[in-house]
């Protein structure tokens, strides 16, 4: 690997040897994750391109809850756990300034727990909306998240060294690059289409005969599942009677590109009859939409008929996969919104078998 | 692959995508299934190569079936239905042979009640529920749970702190999925009785075009006794009804807007097969163009009323769109005859304006439908000016209006009552699916049921026989003095 692509490998988002900030990323994550925002860490905004990868930044720690609109209420952490004279908390600020506004998180923080922040600079957070903690502030903001809840135990170091071997030992193809890089950076409608495809790709190396390749269903699906909710917000705004035709035009980025594509298909279509490439018994264009949209907007109805629920989806599969590396979890509950919430996470990997083709998908109970 | 792999039943479940409780229903139903290798303690073994086989050779004949399971789905729940409201005595003897096709009939319902439920946490409130809304006693309540299971529409499971849950898994979009599922399972059960059979495909039968008793072949391999107990169980139920004195003939009263003397009028003339394949037709695409019609038996059905038509004159010329009679159990009243009649009628417009219209095409019909009974727009089509000519019947129908805009077109605008805008969403139906199959139990409705603390009085009300009694003296000789008052 030449410097440069590892440069680019350790920006997209896999932690480098030497982080140094990783103790405390993963102290944050924890609390953040304990106090019900699904959690990552080092997520990377950067994308992929005909140049490689394009690096522009990443995030220390990213967490990200739904309310029952499916709209997202994100919170921000840049970690540095550094010294030196160098470490610039001003600059830091205004860096995660930029970078709140790019990803829309509402709440940002930077903590320093080993360096002194002047009073000045408090007021420069407050200005720019920005949580400035620093020294001993920073353990106490961690323990404040997380009392009174219990300690799931996510983000434990050796389970999370555990969690990034799972996805080094995996071969699945492009699936691991795009959901630490692409996914972050677009954001938007094309990662319902691509979250699906990658795992299309990897799915015959994941026969579920082992236990990390439900780890790696278990990611995707998280993943897909808040970009599922933003498609859920779609279909809110123009009706649920609406909902078939807003999920095929979701899919190709809102209605006037989908009615430009299925224009253009349908005079292809009308070439190629007219020509007699294709003919009623012989061979056919493929479909515009992918198979799966009907099975698609089922599950969407699903979600939209209980937000409730929904919005617990991404804890659970969290949940699901940190207590497959050894975490606790969190305490069992069963009061209906959460049994609806376990059900419709089964929804969620059961639609992920059937579009992508996987094997296997972990089931959500025994 | 390996000769000697070996598997169990929750592995067989997985391989088909089934749960394990129908790999048990498949042993115990199934003389065909692979025996066990060994029965363990943990349970029984088989061996693999021997499972996959006979689950291909399964869904080999699955195939063949999926063709017929969707209708057959809406047959059952057809049968229950009219079973459930016609039949006095819902336990009689009659019905004993008929256990098979009434438990996929209340699986049927059973799945429509519980739709959109995700979860139900208390099992026992369902049976009430079922017992309330569907007539389901306890053990035809269970049976028809365990069908539901079997075809993947309701999963069981227990939770973490263990508890017992049901999950539901009924299809909320397609509802053509949940039909074939009962229908598939309905099928593949080998001990249904050859009365329930010949039932059932009568009514698929006739509920297309009425036939000649002798023509439908269900009832052909029956003894004599037999048939006619079928016939007369579906004329109690009021699914199958003879048109003529003779009882030669036969339909199905479902076809509710079709006077039976006309049919039978119309049938001792017409070819049989010809008239079912003009009724196929017109069912695959309500709003058959019927304009230069020269088949004198479509001819002689739409002068009769048989196949209900509708003129529309615009721009392009007449155009007359026929349909075929209705099916179902949507509408059923004659007052909603007028609905129907609308829906027709706007469906009738937006086939012209797909077809013949001279200036705009209508590339979907269900986007105009979609503006029209969208309030934001107010209920309104842009302007244009072939709306008034091609949409001019509808307001003889009451179901819009016509707008003149100062440059010299017209909007349409819907009016938006409840029975204009039931009459929108019917023509959707009609567009979209030819058969309206969403509301076929609408009866079975009891979400609000299903969540504690609300509507508890239903549940807890007992049914307590009024016992006729005799009138008391002083009652009787007030009745009499207001008598001889009059």
């Amino acid at each position: 690997m030449s410097a440069s692509e590892a440069k680019q490998e350790r920006s997209a988002g896999k932690p480098s040897k030497k982080d140094q900030d990783l103790p405390l990323k993963l102290r944050v994550a924890s609390a953040v994750a304990a106090s019900g925002y699904y959690t990552r860490i080092n997520v990377a905004l950067s994308a992929t391109s005909a140049r490689g990868l394009a690096d522009v930044t990443d995030v220390d720690v990213f967490g990200t809850r739904y309310d029952v609109t499916f709209s997202p209420t994100t919170i921000a952490v840049s970690c540095k756990s550094g010294e030196s004279r160098g470490l610039s908390p001003a600059r830091e600020i205004f860096y995660l300034r930029g970078v709140l506004d790019y990803v829309r998180a509402g709440n940002g923080v930077v903590a320093f727990p080993r360096k002194p922040v002047p009073p000045h600079l408090h007021d420069l957070g407050r200005r720019l909306d920005i949580l400035v903690l620093s020294g001993s502030e920073v353990e106490a903001w961690c323990n404040a998240l997380v009392n009174g809840v219990s300690n799931p135990g996510y983000f434990q170091e050796s389970a999370y060294n555990e969690y990034l071997n799972m996805w080094a030992r995996t071969d699945t193809g492009g699936l691991a690059r795009y959901l630490r890089t692409d996914y972050w950076f677009h954001f938007d409608f094309r990662n319902l289409q691509n979250v699906v495809g990658h795992l299309k790709k990897a799915a015959p190396r994941l026969a579920g005969k082992e236990p990390w390749h439900n780890l790696v269903v278990l990611d995707t699906a998280a993943h897909l599942c808040l970009t599922l909710f933003d498609l859920c917000r779609q279909i809110r705004f123009m009706g649920l009677s609406e909902i078939s035709e807003t999920t095929a035009a979701y899919l190709f980025g809102g209605a006037p590109s989908f009615k430009a594509r299925r224009d253009l298909y349908g005079r292809v279509h009308q070439l190629l009859s007219s020509t007699g490439v294709t003919s009623p018994g012989g061979p056919t264009l493929p479909p515009l939409e992918p198979s799966y949209t009907a099975a698609l907007a089922e599950l969407a109805v699903h979600f939209i008929d209980r937000p409730h629920a929904a919005v617990l989806v991404p804890q659970i599969v969290q949940d699901l996969l940190w207590r497959a590396l050894g975490a606790t979890g969190a305490p069992p509950r069963d009061d209906t919104n959460f049994l609806a919430a376990e059900k419709l996470t089964q929804d969620l990997l059961d639609f992920l078998k059937v579009a992508a083709g996987a094997a296997s998908v972990p089931k959500v109970w025994r | 692959m390996d000769e000697f792999e070996l598997i169990g039943v929750y592995e067989i479940a997985k391989l088909a995508g089934v749960s394990p409780p129908a790999v048990a229903n498949w042993r115990s139903r199934n003389a065909d299934f692979p025996k066990p290798a060994a029965d363990l303690k943990s349970g029984p073994v088989f061996r693999a190569h021997e499972v996959r086989a006979w689950l291909r050779r399964r869904r080999g004949s699955d195939n063949h079936m999926k063709k017929d399971a969707v209708r057959v789905g809406l047959r059952l729940l057809e049968f229950e239905c009219a079973v459930h409201s016609n039949v006095d005595d819902s336990h009689s003897a009659e019905l004993v042979d008929y256990e098979a096709t009434r438990t996929a009939g209340q699986a049927a319902r059973l799945a429509m009640l519980i739709r959109g439920q995700d979860v139900i946490d208390d099992e026992q409130r369902l049976k009430k529920l079922a017992a309330i809304e569907l007539g389901l006693s306890p053990p035809e309540y269970a049976a028809a749970m365990r069908l539901l299971m079997e075809g993947d529409l309701v999963e069981e499971r227990t939770t973490r702190q263990g508890k017992r849950v049901l999950n539901e898994k009924v299809n909320r979009l397609i509802h053509a999925e949940n039909y074939r599922r009962i229908g598939e399972l309905w099928l593949s059960r080998d001990q249904r009785s050859p009365k329930e059979e010949a039932l059932i495909y009568t009514l698929d039968r006739v509920i297309q075009s009425p036939a000649v008793v002798d023509q439908i072949d269900a009832l052909q391999n029956l003894k004599r006794p037999d048939r006619d107990a079928v016939l007369e169980l579906g004329g109690n139920a009021g699914i199958v009804d003879s048109v003529d004195e003779e009882k030669r003939i036969y339909y199905s009263p479902l076809l509710w807007d079709v006077s039976p003397k006309k049919l039978a009028a119309f049938l001792k003339q017409a070819d049989q097969t010809s008239f079912s394949q003009i009724l196929m037709k017109t069912k695959n695409r309500p709003g058959s163009d019927f304009t230069n019609l020269e088949d004198p038996l479509v001819v002689q059905a739409v002068s009769g009323g048989i196949l209900p038509s509708y003129r529309v004159t615009s721009t392009g010329g007449p155009r007359v769109y026929g349909f075929s009679p209705y099916t179902g159990e949507l509408l059923t009243c004659d007052e909603e005859k007028v609905i129907l009649d609308k829906a027709r009628a706007l469906v009738a417009c937006l086939r012209y304006g797909g077809e013949a219209a001279t200036i705009t095409r209508i590339k979907n019909p269900l986007w105009i439908l979609k503006a029209i009974t969208d309030p934001s727009r107010s209920y309104r089509l842009k302007p244009h000016s072939e709306l008034k000519l091609q949409y001019g019947m509808l307001i003889g129908k009451q179901l819009g209006r016509i707008i003149q805009t100062p440059n010299g077109r017209y909007i349409f605008e819907l009016i938006p009552t409840e029975d204009n805008l039931r009459a929108c969403a019917i023509a959707k139906e009609l567009l979209s699916y030819g058969e309206v199959m969403g509301e076929k139990d609408r009866d079975a409705n009891a979400a609000l049921h299903l969540v504690n603390g609300t509507i508890e009085h239903p549940l807890r009300e007992v049914k307590v026989a009024k016992k006729k009694r005799a009138a008391r003296a002083d009652e009787l000789a007030g009745l009499v003095e207001r008598l001889q008052a009059v």
